[in-house]
């Protein structure tokens, strides 16, 4: 999974390991308690236009998913509400009510200003083009 | 014992790894056909997250399934267990080479305990944003009422 993949690179570990941090969780209105971070499974797949990248983010909307691009980490925040009804008791949980986070390291390759995503039934789908200049090209010979 | 564990969350794994080994000592020749009668394919199902809540008219069971087309999902309920399986379908690109593949496909199945009496044929269930919810509603007899009080 460490393998240098040549457009994107996968931090290891829970908490993406990597430079950036997730940001500090603010004062909570609710109270201190802080939320767990979630981190999502995610797939890449290498396709000759670019790679896409997809993530299971169950709970997630278009209103609380947030996707980031600074200089080249590009990352995935979500924030999930709690419970199904505010009177709902919890008996038994196994996904920790918390926030969703994951970040990428991009390199030159992608194409910053094409880069899609859609959501669709909990998937988060990404697309990150190849830059013009990493895609193969022909070169026209002038006479 | 030879698939690395692979779940959404540590817990998970870890669940699974120990019922594979519990599994494996009990049943010392059948085989891996060791939890269903019925199994369509020779992989082993993976188990979707489950939560479940309680109110004071109804249990809900919360499942994890994004991707997961919810007409194709088959929720049954036999003798206090409430079983809900499927099968997720693969949905990346078809040919590109996939570099990492963390996300779990295939068939999958959850069964739940249900410690609470339920009406069953007042169950509901919806799907949103990849996450399938089932009604349950307490029977009518064991809701909780309100007696009023009349002026005498």
């Amino acid at each position: 999974m460490s393998d240098a993949h040549p457009s994107i690179r996968v931090p290891l570990g829970p908490q993406g390991g990597g430079p950036p941090t997730p940001p500090e969780p603010a004062a909570d209105e609710a109270g201190a308690r802080p939320r767990p971070t979630i981190t999502p499974p995610i797939d890449i797949h290498d396709g000759p236009d670019g790679l896409t990248l997809e993530a299971d983010l169950p709970g997630a909307t278009e209103s609380n998913l947030v996707i980031q691009l600074e200089h080249n980490v590009l990352s995935l925040d979500a924030r999930i509400d709690p419970d199904p009804a505010p009177d709902a008791r919890p008996i038994h949980q196994e996904f920790p009510v918390g926030d969703y986070h994951r970040s990428f390291i991009l390199s030159d390759d992608v194409d910053r200003d094409r880069i899609t995503a859609e959501l669709k039934d909990g998937v988060l789908r990404v697309f990150l083009p190849k830059a013009d200049r990493a895609r193969a090209r022909r070169i026209e010979i002038k006479s | 014992m030879n698939r690395p564990p692979e779940g959404a969350t540590p817990f998970q794994a870890v669940e699974r790894e120990l019922f594979r080994m519990i599994r494996d000592a009990l049943s010392p020749a059948p085989g891996p056909e060791a939890d269903g009668p019925d199994r369509p394919e020779d992989e082993p199902p993976f188990a979707p997250p489950v939560d479940l809540f309680e109110t004071a008219e109804e249990t809900l069971v919360l499942v994890d399934l994004p991707g997961v087309d919810p007409a194709s999902v088959e929720i049954t309920a036999d003798g206090g267990v409430l079983t809900i399986r499927g099968t997720r379908p693969a949905d990346g690109p078809a040919a590109p080479a996939r570099r990492v593949g963390e996300r779990r496909f295939g068939p999958f199945a959850r069964r739940v305990p249900l410690t609470r009496e339920v009406d069953l044929d007042a169950a509901r269930a919806e799907a949103r944003d990849g996450v399938l919810t089932v009604r349950l509603p307490r029977p009518a007899a064991r809701r909780p009422r309100t007696i009023p009080i009349r002026p005498g």
